[in-house]
């Protein structure tokens, strides 16, 4: 039977893979060894590391299927050996993931985890954990004795059997078209691991140094204007004292205390920009471990990617070792390598534009197609006359951009009303209205996400627009439900437009959500970053049905490169730095390009972080010239 | 192996395959079930249309508790039996802004010919309600209605698709109607309860 199901695999070959290698934080992979079986005709290839050859020791064409489990680390130890990738790849930590999805496993979703749940049998995990030791150390694996090597051999064979015995019990579950896009996106993954992001690692190297030294300073600077800390100590009953004072609102427990974690300080800094000094204030001393940031010795941040590893197969690295993690004032460190540019290139609105269309709402199509979808809705709502402008209505249109956004995250009234208290007198009555007015306005989409909800209620799952999985169970949340469809399907998106632009051979530093960072050489910039733009809009349009996304770009090249490709600069205005806490006469500005494009000069930049970066640098700057 | 050759292996780069429609969710297709039709006046928060065809409003005798908000319909048959508690109305259908159904007795000139200002300012506003979205408020310095209509026009209700009389049957069920003198409102007014 196991035979068999192999056997009607449409493939010439069918090998499964495994490396053990050695990675250092932020490092390309360096193999240990290599542990290959060909399913079909049982045979077999072990290979330690001086025995590598320039090629692999297996075909990689597309009549030939690789098998492994969470195929970026294979992959690359293809890359770091200098061997072509498998044209066709099946990842069966993918495939697990899409059988597993919103249900719990009894004993996680690594290759372990996916033995245990398909009741086969698995070394222990002692013997396993002792041996993956030695290769985590990196110890020089060209000394392992004859004995050393077998057994390493033997440890990784384990694998590649945990493999052979895995897939003929999941092929029957498995829809291999669409499994083999995933194993297409691992692909493009491992080429985002692959590269990495370039760090400014001379800026990191002084925050590491100082960033001890310069704590005090910073509560201090920062507190100032609000009086909530008692030394390096935050103060829940200032902080209360702050709120009632500035009359902002905040959740609570249902103990009476003020919620006051960072989920709290976070969405309350979303609508009251009094708040966000703190909020970073407090993530940077509590919760950012800087030394945790992977960067290797060429100045990249690298780390795994984890693709599928949220409920809606969101991409989801190590908040500590992904530079894009941490606060977003540490994106800062993102810096190009001379001679190159970064872009910064995501959907417009994307979240909106995969509802409108895969809802076929046609109102909220019309809201996108205008360019400005939070202003189209309070036009199509009666809040702003229809020559309304950004300019002329802006708090109109700031309300109904937090509806919009809030709707699509499944929020309540009272979540809402807590979203806008900045921006209304009346919070809770406005929150009401808003949603009434989404209803009203979208009739096609609401039908559609309770259609999503039935089918999860009824059926028992939801599948993206690529066959991803979600299975809900008795305690899966109608928000989660809802959500899925707009998110998970926001992630295939970004999956195939991962897949369109490493395979033009064009450098992804990082997924973001839903952007991906590019790099290039300058001369090269404009032109990769046009081939981005229309290849992610090309796949928009592939996978909705025809429906046409736009993409927003943030250039980050130095300052002559704007002024020679048609770019012209605005300073921030001083409302922008005195909301900021910016100085102005620091003449920091922003780069616009003829499409409206815009860039920083040097380094990257998120304009939420801008505030905590100046600060900390001046800090750093007044350490360093007191000796 | 010589025969794997012929083989066709699926191809990830081909995106018409594997794109799923939405037209997967349909297994749990449902529109909602109209379970519930208000009785009574909007409220004047409220903005409503009056469905404009006539086959969607009738004249019916009416008797009402005011201290506990019932409406009935009274039968043909029965308007002798409780003559001096019943009115006449007509029993307008319509729908609110956040798409509440109900239907709305607005009460017709007694046989003398004489009308209270607020019904016929009621009736007004019924009339107005069938062409644009309109808001009634109590005016009680006028003894009458005001009537609001809307400053823009947020577009055309969708109506429930159902008849008049399954409306009626939804609104006032079994014992929303006084066909006999067994009727427990009969008896309660009878002071027989």
């Amino acid at each position: 039977m196991e035979a068999a199901l192999i056997a009607a695999l449409p493939f010439r070959e069918i090998w499964a893979v495994d490396f053990e290698f050695h990675v250092p934080p932020g490092e390309k992979q360096e193999p240990a060894c290599l542990v290959a079986w060909e399913l079909r005709s049982g045979r077999k290839i072990r290979q330690w590391c001086d025995e590598f050859g320039t090629t692999p020791p297996y075909p990689t064409d597309a009549g030939v299927l690789f098998v492994s489990y969470y195929a970026p680390a294979e992959i690359n130890c293809h890359r770091s050996l200098g061997w072509a990738v498998s044209e066709r790849v099946l990842d069966l930590f993918t495939e697990f993931r899409n059988l597993t999805n919103g249900t719990k496993v009894i004993a996680g979703r690594g290759l372990l985890g996916c033995l245990v749940h398909h009741g086969l049998d698995h070394i222990s995990a002692n013997e396993k954990t002792a041996m993956r030791d030695r290769f985590i150390a990196g110890e020089n694996f060209s000394t392992w004795s004859e004995k050393e090597r077998r057994e390493g051999l033997d440890y990784c064979e384990t694998d590649v059997k945990a493999l052979a015995d895995l897939l003929p019990r999941m092929l029957p579950k498995i829809d291999l078209p669409r499994a083999l896009l995933r194993g297409r996106y691992m692909t493009a993954a491992s080429a985002m691991e692959y590269a990495g992001t370039p760090i400014d690692t001379e800026t990191l190297d002084k925050l590491l140094t100082n960033w001890d030294g310069i704590k005090d300073k910073l509560i201090a600077d920062i507190d100032k204007d609000y009086g909530i800390f008692d030394g390096t100590t935050f103060k829940a009953d200032r902080f209360e004292a702050f709120l009632v004072a500035h009359g902002i609102p905040w959740e609570r427990l249902e103990s009476g205390k003020l919620r006051l974690d960072d989920n709290a300080f976070r969405d309350a800094a979303k609508s009251q920009p009094l708040i966000a000094p703190i909020r970073e204030l407090r993530h940077a001393l509590s919760e950012m471990k800087l030394n945790s940031l992977a960067v290797g010795s060429d100045g990249r941040n690298r780390t795994m990617l984890s693709p599928f590893g949220t409920v809606t197969a969101r991409n989801a690295p190590s908040t500590t070792k992904f530079i894009f993690g941490p606060s977003v004032w540490l994106r800062g460190l993102i810096k190009p390598e001379p001679g190159h540019g970064l872009a910064y290139i995501d959907w417009s609105q994307q979240e909106f534009a995969v509802a409108a269309a895969l809802s076929g709402d046609k109102a909220m199509m019309e809201s996108y197609a205008s360019g400005d979808p939070y202003l189209a809705f309070a036009k199509q709502a009666g809040a702003v006359p229809a020559d309304g402008t950004k300019k002329t209505h802006e708090a109109e249109r700031d309300l109904f951009k937090t509806c919009v956004l809030g709707v699509q995250y499944g929020m309540g009234e009272a979540s809402l009303a807590l979203r806008i208290s900045g921006l209304t007198k009346y919070p809770q009555s406005t929150a009401k209205d808003l949603l009434a007015a989404h209803r009203r306005t979208y009739p096609a989409y609401w039908a559609w996400s309770q259609l999503n909800a039935d089918h999860a209620n009824m059926c028992g799952y939801l599948q993206s627009i690529l066959g991803f999985h979600f299975y809900a169970t008795n305690d899966t949340k109608l928000r989660t439900e809802t959500n899925f469809p707009v998110q998970g399907n926001g992630s295939e998106l970004l999956r195939l437009a991962a897949c369109l632009v490493t395979e033009k051979g064009i450098e992804v530093c990082a997924p973001i959500h839903d952007a991906i960072l590019i790099g290039a050489p300058l001369d090269r910039l404009t032109d990769d970053i046009a081939t981005t733009q229309a290849l992610m809009e090309s796949a928009g349009k592939s996978l909705l049905n025809g429906f046409e996304l736009r993409t927003d770009v943030h250039i980050v090249a130095p300052d002559d490169w704007f002024g020679s490709n048609g770019y012209e600069f605005e300073l921030y205005t001083e409302k922008f730095c005195k909301k900021n806490g910016l100085d102005f006469a620091l003449g920091r500005g922003l780069w616009h390009g003829p499409n409206g494009e815009d860039g920083h000069v040097e380094r990257y930049m998120d304009k939420r972080g801008i505030c905590m970066w100046e600060r900390v640098m001046k800090l750093i700057r007044e350490v360093e010239s007191n000796g | 192996m010589e025969n794997s050759t012929a083989l066709t292996p699926p191809d990830p780069f081909n995106l018409a395959n594997l794109v799923i429609g939405q037209d997967y969710l349909e297994t749990a297709s449902s529109t909602k079930l109209l379970t519930t039709v208000r009785v009574g006046k909007p409220n004047k928060q409220e903005w409503f249309r009056i469905h404009p065809d006539p086959a969607f409003r009738n004249n019916f005798a009416i008797l009402e508790f005011k201290d506990e908000n019932l409406v009935y319909i009274v039968a043909p048959g029965m308007t002798e039996t409780l003559q001096g508690e019943i009115y006449f109305a007509t029993v307008y259908f319509g729908i609110t802004r956040m798409s509440v159904p109900f239907l709305w007795p607005v009460r017709l000139p007694d046989e003398n010919g004489k009308q209270h200002e607020c019904h016929r300012t009621a009736a007004i506003g019924a009339e107005h309600a069938m062409t644009k979205w309109t808001r009634l408020v109590h005016n009680k310095a006028a003894g009458a209605y005001d009537i609001y209509p809307a400053l823009r026009d947020p577009g055309e209700p969708k109506w429930p698709d159902k008849p008049f009389n399954e409306l009626l049957r939804i609104a006032f069920r079994n014992e929303g109607i006084i066909d006999s003198d067994e009727h427990p409102a009969v008896r309660k007014l009878f002071g027989f309860e």
